[in-house]
Order: C-alpha cells, then structure tokens, then sequence
C-alpha cells in the first residue's frame, strides 16, 4: 500500500502534444502553457497518478543519468504545473479513493 | 487520375488508405524542403506533416523536424486557445437554451482523426437552429462577442444568410451559423436534416454536439468543391477521411444529397477528393460520383461559386432561385433590393455605388 503523495493531469486541461513540446491550457484561464525539453515527458507520464520519485525515476531512465541530476527539475516543474491548477496532488488516501 | 507528384499531396494524404501518393525516399534538399514546408503551412497542414516525420515515412534532417514541429507547436497553442473559446460559446449557448452543433475544424479534429493534432483550425464554427438564431446573436452580442456584419433588414439572416462572424474578446472569431454554406446550395439543403441525433466528443471533460457522420461528410463536400480554387488540400483529406476512415452509409449520403439538390457537389468534392489525394480504392461512392452527370442547374450553381469575381454578390443573386416560397422570394429580394442604410453604409460608399457594384455584376452573369 503505497503512503506517498502522488501528482496526476488535472481533470479539465486542453493538450495537444507535438515531437518535442505539449500545450496545455484550462477552460477557466486566459494562459496557454507550452512544455518544452523533458516537460512533454513528465507530462505523458502524470497520465496516471505518478509519485515524485516515480517520475524521477522513470526520466532519469530517459536521459541515462543519475535520478539526483533530474530530481530539482521535476520538483520546479510538478510545483508550477500544480500551480497553474494542470496537476492535481493527490494524498495516499485520495488516490485510492477514500477521500 | 492526376500525374501531380507534388510532396504536399502525399503529406496531406499520409494516412489515408489506399493513397498511392508516394512520400520522398531520400531526405529533400533545402530548397525542395523549403518548397514543401511554404506549402504545408499554405495549406495549414503541419499536423499531418509532423505525423509523417513521427511515423517515419518522411526522412528529414534534424533541423526540417524542428522546423516543423515549431510550425506545428504554433498551431497547436491556437487550437488550445480556439477549444478554450469554443468551451466558453457552448457553456453560453446551453445556459441560453439554445441548441447548436460544433461544425467544421475542432469536430473534424476529434471525430475523424486518430489523433486530433493531425488536423489544425485557425476559428471556431458553430450551428443553430433557424428558429433560434435571432436570441443566439443576441446572447452573443450582450456576452461581449461584435458582430461582423448587419443584416439587410431585420429577420432577414434568421431566414436566409449563411451565418456572421462574431470577434470573441481575445480577437479569435466565431462563425455562426444558421445553413453549411452561402448562396444556392445553403438555401437548398433541409435545414431540419443538420439537427438529428448529434455525434460527440469530449473536450476538457465536456461532452460536445457536432453533426452526425453522414451530415458532416456533406459539409466536408461543402467546404472542399466550392471554397477555394484551386481546392485546399485537407479539405479534401476531410472528405476522403470520412469517406475512407469514419465511414458514411453511401446510400444515405446519396439521398440526402438528392434531397438537397447538391449532388455534383459531393460527386465533385469526392471526385477531387480522389484525384488529388491519389486515392486507388474504388468504393460504391466513388463509382458513383466518377457517374455522376450533373444536372445542368447544379452545374451552373457550381460555376458561380467557382468564379472568384464579386462571388458573394452573385451567390446573393443567384440563392433567389433557390429560395423556396413565394414570400420567402420576396421578402428575400425586397431586403436586398432596399436594405437598412446601416447596411449599406457598413459595405459600400452609398445606395448609387451599391447599385453599381450589383448591376456590374448581374452584366457580367449575362456577358461572362
């Protein structure tokens, strides 16, 4: 049974995903948000609901390099993404549905 | 069929079944890459290119791939902006009680696409009912929304324009509609036929109405063999996607066609849906529109939309052979005889320079 937070896409966010950028943008909100380098990555893998260190993880897989290199970057971007209200962090118990 | 090797016809027709447009082999030179990719963005068609060079079926250098796909990324950011809008319009609509159809770019996007990128927009366009049009302009405007153009004399768009174009406060325009197209055929068509059970899509978790399959290949036909000359591309590739990939009920087509009065225009629009897209596939509806003999009335509607000169004053003209009812005909022509002075203020210098522009016009129809 897992007792991280985990981070999953937003319910209502527009996204279209090109080779190397994702756009994204809410109904509610003026702002469209271009992702760029592993932003597109990071994106495709909060399709489910995706722990820090999971996504940590799995990009530093990616790129081939140790997950402390990555680490600091995806911190940045799942706060911002969080921010702009394109993320949802879930707590353990919402996550299994028992919130 | 066409002896056109053009890439942008393989590109436009990446996907489709049965094309025997051939992508290039070799990696283009710069100039020859150059070429295709104006004729891409000409054609708005960056979503089928990037699908190209993603599935491996167009060799290019790393720098072509990020050319294109920063073409594709602008594209995209205005798709996003336009479903942002088009959310807004619909929430607007509905609180409104007004019924309508998401017509054209977004609902092709999502209903015959596998992949909503392949196929980019640059405005929204929107379908309601005859009966409701007056309140849907009203809510419209009153929610901010300018409207383009104003009407000959008041009632006269609820019963027989195209549509207008409103400008949305982040300067994207919105197309209502009240028929598919301008002039004779957007008044021949039966109206009641683009409101049965709706298709759907979601967008952002919303469920929106667009037309069905059948009713949304028509528009396509629409849209490809009397727009433009010579015909954009993806819309052909709309055609031949709905034809091809959603799949329509060709009998249904046929008759609804028939219906409508309209059908050279969907033998035409599959005809060149099928030669430029380099289509090998015989189907029941290709045979049927490679047979088609156009009635001569037809023919000659086809023709006005074709000739690019004063078109929208010569389909106005033109539509009023098409307009059923006697008082329909003469309501139509008493408004646009002596419309409103705000409207012939907003378009011309003056009623003498309307009156010129509209007897150069009928001139040319009698000595082309």
């Amino acid at each position: 049974m897992s007792h991280t937070t985990t981070y999953v896409r937003a319910p209502k966010v527009l996204c279209r995903r090109t080779a190397a950028a994702a756009v994204l943008s809410r109904p509610d909100h003026d702002e469209v948000v271009t992702l760029r380098g592993s932003g597109p990555m990071l994106w495709d893998l909060l399709a489910e609901p995706i722990s820090l260190d999971e996504a940590v993880d799995e990009l530093a897989d990616l790129y081939e390099v140790a997950a402390e290199e990555v680490r600091a970057g995806v911190v940045a971007a799942l706060a911002d993404l969080t921010r702009r209200g394109l993320v949802e962090k879930l707590s353990p118990l919402e996550e299994r549905g028992q919130s | 069929m066409s002896a056109d090797t053009s890439p942008i016809r393989a590109v436009v027709a990446y996907g489709l079944p049965g094309s025997e447009a051939w992508l290039p082999e070799d990696i283009l030179g710069e100039l020859a890459w150059q070429e295709l990719f104006a004729d891409v963005v000409r054609e708005r068609a960056t979503g089928l290119l990037t699908a190209a060079i993603a599935g491996d079926a167009l060799p290019v250098t790393t720098r072509q791939a990020e050319q294109a796909d920063e073409a594709q990324l602008r594209a995209m950011s205005v798709a996003v902006a336009l479903e942002r809008e088009l959310l807004a319009v619909v929430e607007l609509l509905s609180g409104g009680g007004i019924e309508h159809r998401v017509v054209k770019g977004p609902a092709s996007a999502h209903l015959d696409y596998p992949d909503p990128a392949m196929r980019t927009f640059a405005d929204i366009d929107v379908l309601v009912r005859s009966e409701q049009w007056d309140d849907a302009v009203d809510l419209l405007s009153k929610s901010g929304l300018a409207r383009a153009y104003l009407e000959p004399r008041p009632g006269f768009d609820r019963r027989f324009s195209k549509g207008n174009t409103f400008t949305m406060r982040s300067g994207y325009e919105l197309d209502l509609h009240r028929t598919l197209i301008q002039g004779p055929f957007g008044q021949s068509l039966v109206l009641d036929d683009l409101w049965a059970e709706p298709a759907t899509f979601a967008l952002a978790g919303e469920w929106l109405n667009a037309l069905p399959d059948d009713e949304r290949f028509l528009n396509a036909c629409f849209h490809a063999a009397l727009g433009d000359i010579p015909p954009r591309l993806v819309l052909l590739r709309d055609v031949a996607q709905l034809a091809l990939v959603t799949g329509v009920d060709t009998d249904r087509v046929i008759a609804l066609a028939v219906t409508w009065q309209a059908e050279a225009v969907v033998a035409r629009a599959v005809n060149l849906a099928w030669d430029h897209l380099a289509l090998a596939d015989k189907t029941a509806l290709s045979a049927w529109a490679l047979r088609l003999r156009p009635e001569r009335r037809q023919a000659a509607a086809i023709q006005l939309y074709l000739d690019r000169r004063e078109i929208s004053t010569a389909l106005n003209i033109a539509a009023l052979g098409w307009i059923r009812g006697v008082r329909d005909k003469a309501f139509y022509l008493r408004a646009l005889a002596f419309p409103d002075r705000e409207f012939v203020v907003q378009r011309y210098s003056g009623r003498v320079a309307r009156w010129r522009h509209a007897t150069q016009v009928l001139q040319r129809r009698i000595v082309p």
